[in-house]
């Protein structure tokens, strides 16, 4: 060791040059001092678990059921192209959102020559991608006001700590079965009540009257689609409206269900 | 009728500010009520577009906009407005810098990866515990500072905080400056994000101010560290949305109430390693004394003040890489191992006082062993050091001077001892306990790993006979 390491070790110091003492001392510190143990908790080691054991809160769903028309009458003038692709603008965006609070989930009730669910209810992230819509037969609209309460009313599919959900219908024209009984039913359901019930009558043909009922908001009279951008823009609104649900909220802006005008719509922003 | 979908490329928008400039928006970072906010063809420049419908709200919201650009808010990481955006829409033109991604994100990594067979893994690779500690630190300071300038910063959440995506740093910047108040504007706000805004918000009776910051900070804070809401307990998850919505209006006890186990959560990562005792005294003057009086909660400085405190009192676990709390103990929390105990060594901070000083204006009666007992006084502060170097200053960590605070020396745990480096001009010394010797320490100097034998040893940063601080640890 050469004396240059040897002077940097300040115990060495303490073992052969007593001359480096200074002249004044402090006085000597408490003996023994208790170790600072205040800031610990001592029973971690207790409650200590492996990794896997910590458990985390599974987001609280919440649901968006859509009824759409397939109706032969949607496969005019681009609709069906139009709403499949509104669909799945709608669920990737829905996909995106922080899934800290809320778990977005999407279900999907169609209702051309037969009603199904086509796609059925689960978590807009996990969605991997649903069959577009092919447009074809009758319009059962009652049929699927069915579908749509009875997955309302099913607390495995929907349980009672989901938020309240979303519905929506779309419709170009009149149902062709029998509706009026499962159409009250449904808006008479303890669950579809506390709902957000949203509508849209596509082209003249709509039955804007049972639509008007359907929809539940007061300040969102059901929206008029009369192209197939008009079906984006609502799509886009609704979208909007499910997602701020767990953003930031401010009373002075009204953040009821607002479908933008057209040709003001510096929000509906298309990135390249 | 045309499907929008199969048109060619559409060109981005453009939008013009105050002056002229035009900005094209090239994507979008965030959407929320109020507004959505666009990258730009300039690096670094952001636009945030309102939505605001009518033109009386356009009106209202420019004017808040205009307000806000004569706040003082220069020299802080908060994103503000720099001009006017007039065309099409009302909107503002900030700064932001690159490579910074919302608090949520970490969370999600976080609670995504405990909810899969990950485990802790996405906590750990996010910075763990000390970066969470540092950044919260970094919020809370700035907060503090913005307080300081009497104003509130009104919607405070995870996703309006950016943190940078690397891990080595933990500063932070705020963005969506828009609901900055001056607290006399109290009650003319309501603006809240879910989860996050405070009961008296949420009931109606009052608007954004510090109370409400503090209370949106904390809820935060608990968040980030044990990845749950401290107002959401077993009977809120499983119970309806109503019962939440009670809860987050406060009309429930908080999770960790010391009393009231009505609300009590089995979930999220235990706060006994996430928390060190003085974060849990706080959370629980916040949360519980603070849950309806906002007066009683703590304000962002002590928050920042115990947050900064907390991320001196870290080490760094060998097997799994996680950062903990440090214990006697020296075993990780977060997966059993066994810390070699070489690897870290605990400061704990006192104050010198020189017997001639204490003695001055003393009467004679006063007995010499009291006066030599009363020099050394316990701060309650410590620094855990292990691998990185620290800085010990005239001030500990966890004050709200420390970063303005002169430097007195570094100190560095190595594999071949304890280096001690005085900065220019200090005088510093170190007394050994066992036998009361003294050296000076002049230059960078070391105590050597073959020495090591659990002395304590005391390591003055100031002339000997004048008050100073003195640092102690074991070696």
């Amino acid at each position: 060791m050469g004396f240059a390491k040897y002077q940097e070790d300040i115990v060495s110091r303490y073992v052969g040059d007593f001359a480096m003492r200074p002249t004044q001392s402090p006085v000597s510190p408490p003996k023994a001092p208790t170790p600072n143990t205040k800031n610990q908790s001592d029973q971690r080691t207790k409650k200590m678990s492996s990794l896997k054991k910590f458990a985390v809160a599974t987001p609280r769903p919440l649901p968006v059921i859509v009824l759409a028309d397939a109706s032969g009458s949607m496969g005019e003038n681009g609709k069906i192209e139009a709403l499949n692709a509104a669909m799945k603008d709608m669920v990737s965006t829905f996909a995106k959102e922080s899934r800290l609070r809320a778990e977005i989930q999407v279900g999907l009730i169609t209702f051309g020559g037969k009603a199904q669910m086509h796609l059925p209810l689960a978590a807009a992230h996990s969605v991997a991608g649903f069959a577009e819509l092919k447009a074809e037969g009758v319009t059962p609209m009652g049929a699927a006001f069915d579908l749509a309460r009875q997955l309302l009313e099913d607390k495995d599919r929907i349980p009672s700590r989901a938020y309240r959900p979303v519905l929506i219908l779309l419709s170009d024209g009149q149902p062709t079965d029998d509706w009026e009984v499962p159409f009250k039913a449904l808006c008479d359901s303890e669950r579809a009540q506390k709902a957000t019930r949203l509508a849209m009558a596509i082209g003249p043909d709509a039955d804007e009257a049972m639509l008007r009922d359907f929809a539940n908001d007061a300040e969102a009279p059901i929206f008029k689609a009369h192209n197939a951008r008009d079906i984006h823009r609502f799509f886009r609104a609704v979208t909007m409206s499910v997602t701020t649900r767990t953003a930031s909220q401010n009373p002075d802006l009204s953040t009821t269900f607002v479908v933008p005008p057209p040709d003001d719509d510096a929000l509906d922003l298309d990135f390249q | 009728m045309s499907t929008t979908t199969a048109e060619a490329p559409k060109k981005n928008r453009t939008v013009l500010d105050q002056h002229g400039q035009s900005y094209e928006l090239t994507g979008r970072i965030g959407e929320g009520g109020q507004g959505i906010v666009c990258t730009t063809n300039y690096p670094n420049v952001l636009v945030k577009v309102a939505r605001a419908t009518t033109e009386e709200k356009r009106a209202s919201w420019t004017n808040k906009i205009r307000a806000l650009m004569r706040q003082p808010l220069e020299g802080l990481p908060i994103a503000h407005p720099l001009a006017l955006i007039t065309q099409p829409q009302p909107g503002y033109v900030m700064e932001l810098m690159d490579g910074l991604a919302p608090m949520t994100e970490l969370m999600q990594v976080a609670t995504d990866s405990l909810m899969s067979d990950d485990g802790l893994s996405g906590y750990v690779k996010t910075g763990g515990l000390l970066r969470r500690l540092k950044m919260l630190a970094r919020l809370a300071r700035v907060l503090a500072q913005l307080h300081g300038r009497g104003l509130a910063y009104g919607d405070l959440s995870p996703a309006n905080v950016f943190a940078s995506q690397s891990l080595e740093y933990a500063e932070v910047w705020l963005i969506d400056a828009d609901n900055v108040a001056s607290q006399s504007r109290d009650g003319q706000q309501g603006v809240f994000t879910p989860d996050y805004g405070a009961p008296e918000i949420l009931r109606g009776e009052t608007g954004i101010n510090t109370l409400t910051d503090s209370w949106s900070f904390a809820v935060m804070a608990y968040r980030i560290l044990t990845l749950v809401h401290p107002l959401k307990g077993d009977v809120v998850l499983e119970g309806a949305p109503e019962r939440e919505e009670a809860a987050l209006r406060g009309e429930l006890p908080w999770v960790d109430h010391p009393v009231d186990r009505s609300n009590a959560l089995s979930i999220g990562l235990p706060r006994e390693i996430t928390l060190n005792a003085p974060l849990r005294a706080l959370f629980e003057r916040c949360f519980n004394a603070g849950l309806n009086s906002p007066g009683e909660r703590p304000s962002l400085s002590e928050w920042a003040d115990a947050f900064e405190a907390a991320t001196g009192h870290c080490d760094q676990c060998e097997s799994c890489g996680s950062t903990f709390f440090y214990t006697p103990k020296q075993t990780c929390p977060f997966c059993d191992h066994a810390q070699d105990k070489s690897r870290t060594i605990l400061l704990q901070e006192y104050r010198y006082m020189p017997p001639d000083l204490l003695r001055e204006g003393l009467t004679e009666d006063v007995p010499e062993s009291l006066i030599r007992k009363e020099c050394w006084t316990r701060t309650g502060k410590a620094l855990v050091l292990s691998v990185s170097p620290a800085e010990l200053k005239t001030l500990p960590l966890g004050t709200s001077l420390y970063a303005d605070a002169s430097p007195l020396c570094t100190v560095q745990l190595a594999k071949d001892g304890l280096w001690i480096e005085p900065s220019a001009g200090a005088r510093i010394s170190l007394q050994r306990a066992s036998d009361d010797k003294v050296v000076a320490v002049a230059r960078r100097q070391r105590l050597k790993s073959e020495s090591r034998s659990g002395v304590s040893f005391w390591l003055h940063l100031g002339a000997v006979e004048e008050e100073h601080v003195v640092w102690r640890f074991n070696w």
